[in-house]
């Protein structure tokens, strides 16, 4: 902004000097390392006060001089001064002498994206992390976002599981939701996107991944706002954090058009495979557990499968329904950077076998970004992107394939019967596998244009309007062999989902610099944004393969529907940000927001988030002198944040129509499903955040550490209400929730030489996480799925909440259990469950270290989960009562005999004689440690010498060869420590986040990776 | 461009931004896919439906569930199914938190008394007339107590349990409310009840069709006072009934069969048909012609019923299945019928409450032999050999009374509770299945999402 003053300051003077009527010039272009124009640089010749600044082409002019040579100073913020000589010239002169501005490579001048803008990273003065397009793009990945694992402090990545496109979850400074989302508000280039994980429910074992159509080739970068400093200005949607997606545009040499292949290839394998009995174990354990019943004789067998016909047959389901993935992915984009304009267009391609049979994920995707200086003062850009993915699915978890192979699907069933059909009499994943036709098509374009326009200097308007447009199908085609039927030849369903998602904000700038030491920019802005979701589904029976999910061939038979979901909402919102700073050292920031939504009731239609916060940069005080020190940064803000990620029309009370049940006694009835709520509204956290940023020996080392207490309150809980108030259910502001916690990350550049370059990356965080208030309501009133997983006073989110499991009675084989009180029982009772466990882990991070000799480096990045438990929940029916489900060799550590010290109890088939009237019991039997250390990623790349380059006419052309998920170091002895489950509901996705159930594992994969620029 | 030329532009640009921001709504609509309040209740009638709704919820509440729990516990019923789960815990009264089908007819209890307390709230809002308020809260106020009632029954130890009923009962829901709630004691329970049965009988009409009548609400209190063991209270009532609701006794054993038994149904919850049936739980669980049922009657119930070969109950309403065999049970066959009307109070309780009631107190033993004999006449085909002499003992007719009402009620809901009426205020060492009538598990369990911070949970342990 001082630039900005100082040109105004140096027309001012120009003007004085033009009163001595001196004919002269000074003019010159300023560039930087790559030869662009800087913009805004000033330029002061020295012991004088004229000036000026440069313009849009980088050209700047200081006219009515005398003649002579003159000292110039070129300036500008993140470019080292540099001091030059300059000669005048007549008016007419139109020479262009060229300066250069090397980047100043200070820690604290790297520009960082902020909602609505940017600012240098010294201005920073909330907390902020950031990752680059390289550091995305350095290894595979099922979706974007998953690239954020132990990158960066405080933000907990669970990669998806195995499954094609499957989403991660991400928790930024730990949970702070209950059964609205938890997961943080995505922006990609200034509009919050569609991320509804739950449009396609969870059908198949897998949510919808609203994020996986966006090529991760695209982005240039990924901004994290973690505090209510840098969360405030999103108001009511920032309380979980927010992730700012910056996609790539125009750079690189002028008028040199920039072109980048890049091509990766790659296998794909399970990091674990089940431990499943085959046919003859299975037989065995079943037969037991008959006999230990009391059964006389054979058992009868499930699925009317004869003695016989079972040793006969040993099917290895996990086989069946495993594969190694094949994976390929191609990206090309331009990009050119012109006098008035730039423009960056990407194409790509990616085609992601997992490791389950029958699964892959296809993308197809281009975009155009554009920029374009129509004057000097207006300036255009323009963002499209299209891309499509389809998800050709495959049954897991609780849906089947992996899944059934891991419960239903026993050794001793076939995949065909002896006349060579399918065996039908009991799971038989295979079947549907082959027969079944499934796909979940995305079609998404996000688009946006903006105008900018200085209006005078350092004023600056803004307007921009942005589309995000998402359609999801759903379809799936049964045949006449799956359905069983004679008359139906196929039945062919599809859901569709058609979200039109828009905002439009206009933006006030201004920039002034006063005296040469005081700072400030205010912005000021509109902003209106709404989502309008419609829903279609049509059911056709008597389909041909082939037409299942052509809508042209559709027959008569067809059901079809499309009409408004109850779930457009709107935004409108004002919003102004002021920043202050006193010599560029003492940084304020005051944001305000004011939210008004359609998601809010009538009562609470409208809310201010406020936020302000304050930075120090000690290290530039004169009297900072400590040794080895060279840059310190003091931090601190306190404001606050909402969330809103809730579904519309909490707040309204839904009836029962006369005409959708009863009548009774002929007379039409009507009924209440809910009561009104007016008083909903936004769940609202004050967030009080300190940190500071360290260099030291001239930056080689950065730390930073950061301190926070998040208190949440209106928690938006979605409880079951005591059956006593008429009601199942009730969607309100309940329940306060409390986050604190600290961040410590350190980058050393511990080795920079010419041909050898040593980067350690480091970062660690804890989050305390409490629950301090859920109102009336106790703990059972919120279930995290069928888990077991409740919300506790003085407990974190989600608390395993279990009958504890003491051991195996030697004596008798049967369970023995601990009451509330202590002692020890047979009796199962949920009444005796108590918090156990730890759902939330003590500490998360990752360590990568990155070597360069001459042309090969080596990278490898871990990553780290501390501390927290996980709820093995299949486990109960795999190792639990012997039902219809097939068990893990787990088994063979079991009671069998008076005197047994045995891992498991007696092998039985009567829940009586686990003390239970149900088969299925929680307990903390099923909970381990889940704490694991992963090689998360190991590249090995080669560079082509430049020379070798320039002779095949390429810029540069590198080749990597990258691993994931190689080594996995745990005591957990279920699949895979890192589980991303199939979630029911948002609810289920907060609370319970370490809980697998038939979870197919994350994916290991392999991967040659080729990119070539020119 | 000089200052004003800026700042028109910056007018013109920012102008418009505000009236574009101005024009579009950010009013939410609510679709059409959503039915709120505001649609459902417009006018008086939509009040009355709702009204509606409160019997429809009960009607599915005492569809056989609400009786068949009560019997279960009792020692009239076998649970003759394996795997019964849930349905296993109640008969071996050890239920615990999380079973389902308790929570779901204990939900549907209070669905009819969170209804009732929602009436009010809409009488300005659409006008309904005053004497129709009145009507209406009547009516309301008796489903509210019935509910109320069957809920104590079922999970709260009976009156007596304590000397001044300090015992837990259950919670009083009395307005419309999403928040969790403490258990009132058993003494503010039965205060509740009464209050709203007095209320419904001061306003209720003598006749109201299929719905609640005066003689209904007196001759539901009359049951309360007797729980209550206020026989003097319950008296004046069952005299009151008895002698003008205009009901008459049946001449069928049979009370589920409508056509014949219709006019001694005091209050009944209606079936229409089989796509309108509120008999499917005595139906599914009991019938006993077209499949096995999951609920059979005790050995020592069906012989008490088949020993007097001239009970015509024992005949007509009982049968024994694989005689002899290892799969031998004792069906009943009085729901072997698609669907029918459940009578919820009737004549037969009323002569059987009063005679009980009289022979307890031993004041007036005759009124207490001619209802007890009204009943015997009408149940042997040889009356007259069965019924009682009109010099009978006090005891011969206590006795007589109890036994009848057994045989005349049985899956009616009503054996587990005279029972613990009777241990409660007469036999203290009184047991039922060879467990004692005040054992924690002859209560059911509170499903665990009823628990506020401060509900008190039933003891843990059944009665073994």
């Amino acid at each position: 902004m001082n630039n900005r003053f100082t040109h105004f300051y140096a027309l001012g003077l120009l003007l004085f000097v033009s009163i001595q009527a001196f004919g002269e010039k000074i003019r010159g272009r300023v560039l930087d390392d790559k030869n662009e124009p800087v913009i805004g640089a000033t330029i002061v010749i020295e012991k004088t006060k004229f000036g000026s600044v440069t313009d849009a082409l980088g050209v700047f002019e200081i006219k009515n001089l005398q003649p002579g040579n003159y000292k110039i100073k070129i300036s500008y913020i993140g470019y080292v001064t540099v001091t030059a000589d300059i000669t005048a010239v007549a008016d007419n002169n139109d020479a262009t002498p060229t300066f250069t501005l090397k980047e100043d490579k200070n820690s604290l001048e790297d520009v960082v994206v902020v909602g609505y803008g940017t600012k240098l990273k010294r201005e920073v003065t909330g907390s902020i992390s950031k990752i680059n397009s390289k550091e995305l793009n350095d290894m595979p990945v099922q979706s974007f976002e998953s690239a954020l694992q132990a990158k960066l402090p405080g933000v907990q990545v669970t990669t998806g599981s195995g499954l094609a496109g499957s989403a991660a979850v991400i928790r930024i400074r730990g949970i702070a939701s209950v059964s609205a989302g938890g997961d943080p508000l995505y922006v990609v280039d200034g509009i919050p996107i569609t991320q509804d994980f739950f449009l396609n429910g969870n059908s198949g074992g897998m949510n919808n991944n609203p994020l996986a159509t966006i090529n991760p080739d695209d982005i240039a970068s990924i901004e994290v706002l973690k505090d209510a400093a840098a969360q405030a200005i999103y108001g009511s949607r920032g309380s979980n954090g927010v992730i700012l997606i910056t996609t790539k545009r125009g750079g690189g040499t002028k008028g040199k058009l920039s072109v980048n292949y890049n091509a990766r290839v790659g296998i794909s394998q399970p990091t674990a495979l089940p431990n499943m009995l085959n046919s003859a174990q299975y037989l065995q354990l079943y037969q037991e557990a008959y006999e230990n019943d009391g059964g006389v004789g054979l058992a009868p067998l499930p699925g009317g499968i004869t003695w016989e016909q079972a040793r006969r047959t040993n099917t290895d389901w996990v086989d069946l329904t495993t594969r190694t993935g094949f994976k390929n992915t191609h990206n090309l984009s331009i990009s050119q950077q012109g006098k008035r304009g730039s423009y960056y267009a990407g194409v790509g391609y990616d085609n992601n076998e997992s490791f389950l049979v029958g699964n892959r994920y296809e993308r197809v995707s281009g975009r155009i970004n554009g920029d374009y200086n129509i004057t000097k003062k207006l300036r255009v850009s323009l963002s499209t992107s299209l891309s499509q993915g389809t998800n050709y699915r495959a049954n897991a978890a609780w849906s089947g394939g992996l899944g059934a192979a891991m419960s239903t699907a026993l050794p001793i069933y076939p995949v065909y019967d002896s006349l060579g059909n399918y065996f039908q009499g009991g799971e038989n994943p295979v079947r549907i596998q082959e027969l079944k036709r499934w796909r979940t098509t995305e079609l998404r374009t996000i688009n946006n244009a903006e105008l900018n326009y200085q209006i005078i200097e350092g004023l600056t308007a803004t307007a921009r309007y942005s589309l995000d447009y998402m359609e999801l199908k759903d379809d799936q085609y049964d045949p006449a062999a799956l359905l069983n039927s004679t008359t139906n030849i196929g039945q062919a369903n599809r859901n569709a989902t058609f979200v039109t998602n828009f905002n439009y904000y206009g933006m006030l700038t201004y920039r002034k610099t006063f005296n040469k030491i005081h700072n400030i920019n205010i912005m000021g802005a509109y902003e209106y944004q709404g989502s309008q979701t419609k829903t279609s589904s049509y059911n056709a029976a008597n389909m041909l393969n082939g037409q299942w999910d052509d809508n042209a061939t559709t027959p008569q038979t067809t059901v079809q529907s499309r009409f408004n979901a109850p779930s457009d909402f709107y935004f409108r919102s004002i919003f102004s940000r002021l920043n202050y700073n006193y010599k560029q050292r003492y940084f304020a920031e005051f944001v305000i927001r004011r939210d008004e939504s359609t998601k809010f009731g009538p009562n609470n239609r409208a809310g201010y988030f406020p936020a302000v916060s304050a930075t120090y940069i000690i290290s530039d005080e004169s009297f900072f002198k400590i040794r080895h020190v060279s840059t310190t940064k003091i931090r601190a803000s306190y404001g606050k944040s909402g969330n809103a990620n809730t579904p519309q029309f909490n707040y309204v009370s839904i009836w029962a129509p006369t005409n959708s049940s009863g009548p009774y006694n002929g007379q039409p009835i009507t009924y209440p499903i809910n009561l009104p709520n007016p008083d909903f509204r936004w769940e609202t956290s004050w967030t009080l955040n300190g940190g500071i940023d360290i260099g030291f020996l001239k930056d080689r080392i950065m730390a930073t550490v950061d301190v926070y207490d998040r208190r949440t309150s209106d928690v938006i809980m979605d409880l079951y209400t005591p059956p006593s108030t008429g009601f199942s259910q009730f969607i309100g502001n309940v329940g306060e929730i409390r986050n604190s916690g600290v961040e410590f990350s350190i980058v050393s550049r511990n080795i920079v030489k010419k041909d050898f370059t040593w980067t350690t990356n480091f970062n660690v965080a804890r989050n305390w996480n409490e629950i301090t208030s859920i109102g009336e309501f106790a703990q059972d009133a919120l279930e995290g799925g069928t888990n077991d997983t409740r919300i506790v006073v003085g407990e974190p989110v989600g608390a395993n909440y279990l009958v504890r499991f003491k051991g195996v009675d030697p004596a008798t084989g049967k369970p023995v259990y601990i009451d509330k009180d202590g002692n020890e029982t047979f009796k199962w009772d949920p009444k005796d469950r108590v918090v156990v466990g730890s759902v939330q882990p003590k500490a998360i991070g990752g360590l990568g270290n990155n070597f360069r000799y001459k042309n090969w480096d080596l990278s490898f990045l871990f990553n780290f989960v501390y501390g927290s438990d996980i709820y093995e929940s299949s486990a109960k029916r795999q190792n639990g009562v012997v039902t219809n489900w097939n068990m893990r060799t787990d088994l063979f550590d079991r009671w069998q005999k008076p005197g047994d010290q045995a891992a498991f109890p007696r092998l039985t088939r009567n829940t009586e004689t686990y003390g239970s009237s149900t088969p299925w019991i929680n307990t903390t039997q099923w909970l381990e440690d889940g704490s694991f250390i992963r090689l998360r990623n190991v590249t090995i790349g080669y560079n082509l010498p430049r020379s070798f380059c320039q002779k095949i006419k390429l810029t540069s052309m590198r080749m990597s060869l990258i691993g994931t998920n190689l080594l996995t170091f745990t005591r957990y002895t279920g699949l895979d420590p890192e589980i991303a489950r199939d979630f029911e509901n948002p609810t289920d996705r907060n609370m319970s986040p370490n809980i697998t159930y038939l979870t197919p594992p994350q994916e290991r994969t392999v991967t040659f990776q080729l990119s070539v620029n020119f | 461009m000089n200052f004003r030329y800026n700042t028109l532009i910056l007018l013109v640009v920012f102008t418009t931004l505000f009236t574009l921001n101005a024009c579009v709504k950010i009013t939410e609509e609510v679709p059409e896919t959503l039915f709120v309040e505001e649609d459902a209740i417009r006018t008086p009638q939509d009040v009355q439906n709702l009204l509606n709704s409160c019997y429809d919820a009960l009607a599915n509440a005492l569809n056989g569930k609400s009786q068949s729990f009560s019997d279960l516990m009792s020692d009239d019923l076998v649970l003759f199914v394996s795997d019964a789960g849930n349905k296993a815990e109640i008969y071996n009264r050890s239920t615990i938190i999380f079973n389902d089908d308790t929570r779901r007819l204990y939900a549907d209890m209070y669905i009819i008394s969170m209804r009732v307390n929602n009436l009010e709230r809409f009488y300005d809002k659409v006008g309904v007339s005053e004497s129709e308020r009145i009507r209406i809260s009547a009516e309301g106020r008796f489903l509210r107590a019935l509910c109320h009632w069957e809920v104590a029954k079922l999970w709260a130890q009976p009156p007596g349990y304590t000397s001044d009923n300090s015992h837990l009962g259950v919670v009083i829901r009395n307005e419309a409310s999403t928040q969790p709630k403490g258990r009132s004691t058993v003494q503010e329970t039965y205060d509740f009840i009464i209050s709203d049965l007095q209320y419904a009988i001061g306003n209720l009409p003598a006749s109201n069709g299929n719905y609640a009548t005066k003689s209904a609400a007196q001759a539901l209190l009359a049951k309360v006072y007797f729980m209550l063991n206020q026989g003097n209270l319950a008296l004046p009532l069952i005299n009151e009934v008895i002698n003008t609701s205009g009901k008459t006794l049946s001449t069928s054993v049979n009370r589920f069969d409508n056509a014949a038994s219709e006019s001694e149904y005091i209050f009944k919850t209606v079936s229409t048909g089989q796509n309108d049936n509120r008999s499917v739980e005595f139906r599914d669980q009991y019938r006993s012609d077209t499949k096995t049922p999951n609920y059979t009657i005790t050995r020592d119930l069906y012989l008490a019923l088949t020993n007097d070969t001239l009970d015509k109950r024992g005949k007509n309403l009982v049968q024994i299945f694989n005689a002899g065999n290892s799969n031998e049970f004792y069906g009943v066959t009085k729901f072997n019928q698609d669907y029918f009307s459940v009578p919820i109070l009737h004549l037969t309780d009323m002569h059987l409450l009063r005679a009980e009631i009289l022979a307890e107190q031993g004041t007036n033993l005759t009124t207490a032999i001619d209802d007890v004999n009204l009943i015997i006449k009408r149940a042997y085909s040889d009356s007259l050999t069965r019924t009682l002499p009109s010099n009978a003992l006090q005891s011969q007719v206590l006795a007589e009374v109890r036994k009848q009402r057994r045989l005349e009620m049985f899956c009616e809901g009503d054996r587990l509770q005279v029972l613990k009426r009777r241990g409660a205020f007469f036999e203290p060492a009184l047991t039922i299945r060879n467990a004692p009538w005040n054992c924690p598990g002859m209560v059911l369990q509170f499903h665990a999402r009823e628990g506020g911070q401060n509900f008190v949970f039933n003891p843990s342990g059944g009665c073994n």
